[in-house]
């Protein structure tokens, strides 16, 4: 060991002994643990409820459906089902606006379900603060006790001279900012990694032993490490500068404030100010109206139906399409796969357009991660556990797939097999057997961390200026403010 | 010459703190710098650590700038300020090792560090209670060990017997003495005209910045100390 390192272990061992008896990492350390393990145990419950809720529902979704008994095929896509998106383990750590957004969505016919498409999904750290979740306590509290633990390492020192005692001896500056930043990360880390143990076994026991979550897991925790090492050099930085420890304490909390807070709230006003969202009752209207007189407003419905009807009979290969059109309950089938069509398209390009507005305002809350690194942790953690808006998005394109999917099938069926019955044709079981299935898997993490790369760039810049912050204000520190 | 300072200046803004000192001191002297508050005494121990820059001159120690390598000067220093400043929940021990472990003092035992405290003149049942039980005179003996720990050729004291009781102030003097006999150099600021006449082998008295007498300890009697110090000072 050479005699820099056996300084800066020196060092780490000194202010880890102080830190330990004067009894504020014991108070406040034990009551971030204590809500760690309250926030895990209380979504590992919720998640395990959520979990077997949604198992019931979907039984009961495929039941129904399989036991509708025998009906005309379109009348069974208007009585439709639900599809329910996986409970992800994950979501016991973080359950981001999940809670927003819903997990379930009703499919029927001629109806897209636009209940996910709500108003900006940022969720207000206010909000958040009074959910109790893991990482609610990694996002706002674990900071704080950073900040509680930290702020007095340098201007502590100062005050009470023992700055210029140490630096007497020759000690190097940076030797000395090595140690207590290695003590820092020791104590939290210490605290924090017996909890982060704990989760992992949390989750394999939630049926996240996956690999795909594991990775997830092991991206969150080294996602909060970076974090974490902000507010530490953040600290760091502000105790060495700052003219008294309460100066420091005081302009720690206030940035904190800002970044948790204030920041977080302006991000969600920004969002909405720059990319505004239809209220629910603007965007029915929008979408009757366009399903009547198109996108453009000037076609007519039933001509537009007409003209699609004809196209699929085409493409069906009846070739003498005015001689069935004769027989109005042969041809009901294909319109009503014209009418779906048509009604897609519509529903299409609104949600396509709320959609992007939705992404829109997402980007303009990532960018403000830039200018807080809360902001940026809190969007990526809830992308890793898989409780965001994209991750959302993912789910209802493939629920919408397979909705329409679902419809043409039984359009398709209508239009093939009910022949002169028309309306009077009726299917059963073997009909509702053949439905696709819906096999949603979530993406891997790979999708998260590209819906996220704003906020990793953040964070990333965060992390690099924190720590140089840190070390420029350790070299330069003097024995009087 | 252990400690050396030629031609030292040093202003804060437009205020003269000291106007062009000269002094030095080898090993086995001890300097005391006696003055009024504001003469020029702390700065000049300051400038000898490193923590402030000169305006003009240099302070060299071992024959190199305490400018151009703070680092590597206070290798070869102890420094006892008027309190000596020490963690209050570690031990005296802990306290000890930990700053001689920074110094870089290869042997950092705790049987080392305890014969070091005794002979700095703490209680054995002191040795292992949080310094923030302890005296002024206790601490003052701590730094009197850090600097016995680290075999320093160089002592800079600011103070050091300031509000002590004679009797801790009486030994305090003893082991500077023992330590100048060891031939360790010593640059001492104080007001204590008495302990200077005791400990030191110079006498500087400082005033306004500038040194307006250097006396011979060893020739100069305790009157006569008095007298010359009180002459400068009402000039």
């Amino acid at each position: 060991m050479t005699e820099r390192t056996s300084i800066v272990l020196t060092v780490a061992r000194k202010e880890l002994r102080e830190l330990m008896r004067d009894g504020r990492l014991r108070v406040l350390g034990a009551l971030v643990v204590v809500l760690t393990l309250a926030a895990l145990a209380f979504g590992a419950v919720q998640t395990e409820r959520a979990h077997h809720a949604r198992a019931h529902a979907a039984e009961q979704a495929d039941t129904q459906w399989r036991d509708q008994g025998e009906k005309n095929p379109h009348v069974a896509a208007h009585y439709g089902t639900h599809v329910f998106a996986p409970t992800s383990a994950a979501t016991a750590i973080d359950p981001g606006v999940s809670a927003h957004l819903g997990r379930s969505l009703r499919i029927e016919a001629h109806q897209r379900n636009l209940a996910g498409h709500t108003a900006a999904a940022d969720g207000s750290s206010v909000q958040r603060m009074g959910q109790l979740s893991v990482a609610a306590v990694f996002l706002q509290l674990v900071p704080l006790l950073i900040i509680a633990l930290g702020y007095g390492l340098w201007s502590r020192e100062r005050e009470r001279r023992t700055l210029a005692q140490a630096l007497s001896t020759g000690v190097e500056q940076r030797a000395l900012g090595r140690g207590k930043a290695l003590a820092l990360a020791t104590a939290i880390a210490g605290l924090l990694a017996p909890a982060a143990l704990l989760i992992v076994g949390v989750l394999w026991a939630l049926g996240g032993g996956d690999g795909g979550t594991l990775v997830r897991v092991g991206l969150l925790l080294a996602g909060y490490g970076v974090y974490f090492a902000i507010f530490g050099g953040l600290t760091l930085y502000a105790s060495a500068t700052a003219r008294s420890s309460r100066a420091a304490l005081v302009t720690l909390v206030g940035v904190w404030g800002l970044f948790t807070l204030v920041l977080p709230r302006a991000a969600g006003e920004l969002a909405g100010w720059m990319s505004p969202l239809p209220s629910r009752a603007e965007l029915a209207r929008d979408v009757a109206e366009s399903l009547e007189r198109g996108l453009d407003g000037e076609q007519e419905r039933e001509a537009e139906v007409e003209r699609i009807t004809q196209e699929l009979m085409a493409e069906a290969g009846i070739a003498d399409a005015g001689m069935l059109m004769a027989d109005e309950m042969f041809s009901v089938g294909y319109e009503l796969r014209a009418e779906a069509r048509w009604e897609d398209m519509i529903f299409d390009h609104h949600v396509r357009r709320l959609d992007d507005r939705i992404a829109a305002q997402q980007r303009w809350i990532a960018w403000v991660g830039l200018a807080s690194p809360y902001v940026a942790m809190r969007n990526l953690s809830a992308g890793l556990c898989g409780t965001d808006v994209a991750h959302h998005r993912h789910f209802t394109e493939y629920a919408e797939t397979w909705r329409k999917a679902l419809v043409e099938q039984l359009n398709n069926a209508f239009a093939e097999r009910a022949g002169a019955q028309g309306w009077a044709y009726k299917a059963g079981p073997e009909l509702w057997d053949e439905a696709p299935p819906f096999a949603y898997a979530a993406p891997g993490a790979g999708f998260a961390l590209g819906a996220h790369r704003v906020s990793l760039l953040a964070l990333g810049g965060w992390l690099l200026a924190a720590l140089a912050l840190a070390r420029a204000s350790a070299r330069r520190i003097r024995v009087t403010a | 010459m252990v400690l050396e300072a030629r031609g030292l200046v040093k202003h804060y803004g437009s205020h003269v703190a000291l106007r062009g000192l000269d002094l030095a001191v080898d090993a086995g002297e001890v300097f005391c710098l006696l003055g009024a508050n504001g003469a020029g005494k702390t700065t000049t121990i300051q400038l000898f650590l490193g923590f402030i820059q000169p305006t003009a001159g240099s302070a060299m120690i071992k024959g190199s700038e305490v400018r151009a390598d703070p680092i590597s000067a206070r290798r070869h220093l102890a420094y006892i300020p008027e309190n000596v400043m020490l963690y209050p929940t570690l031990s005296g021990l802990e306290n000890l090792e930990y700053f001689t472990t920074l110094a870089g003092v290869d042997d950092t035992s705790a049987e080392r560090l305890r014969g070091i405290l005794d002979r700095a003149g703490l209680p054995a049942d002191a040795v292992e209670r949080p310094v923030g039980t302890y005296s002024k005179g206790m601490r003052q003996k701590v730094g009197i060990a850090m600097a016995i720990a680290r075999r320093a050729e160089l002592l800079l004291l600011d103070e050091p017997t300031s509000g002590l009781d004679p009797k801790a102030s009486n030994e305090f003097s003893q082991l500077v003495s023992s330590l100048r006999e060891e031939g360790v150099a010593v640059l001492m600021a104080t007001h204590d005209l008495f302990r200077s006449r005791e400990v030191g082998t110079h006498i500087g008295i400082m005033k306004r910045g500038e040194l307006v007498a250097r006396l011979d300890a060893s020739t100069v009697s305790h009157t006569d100390l008095e007298r010359i110090y009180l002459e400068h000072m009402h000039d």
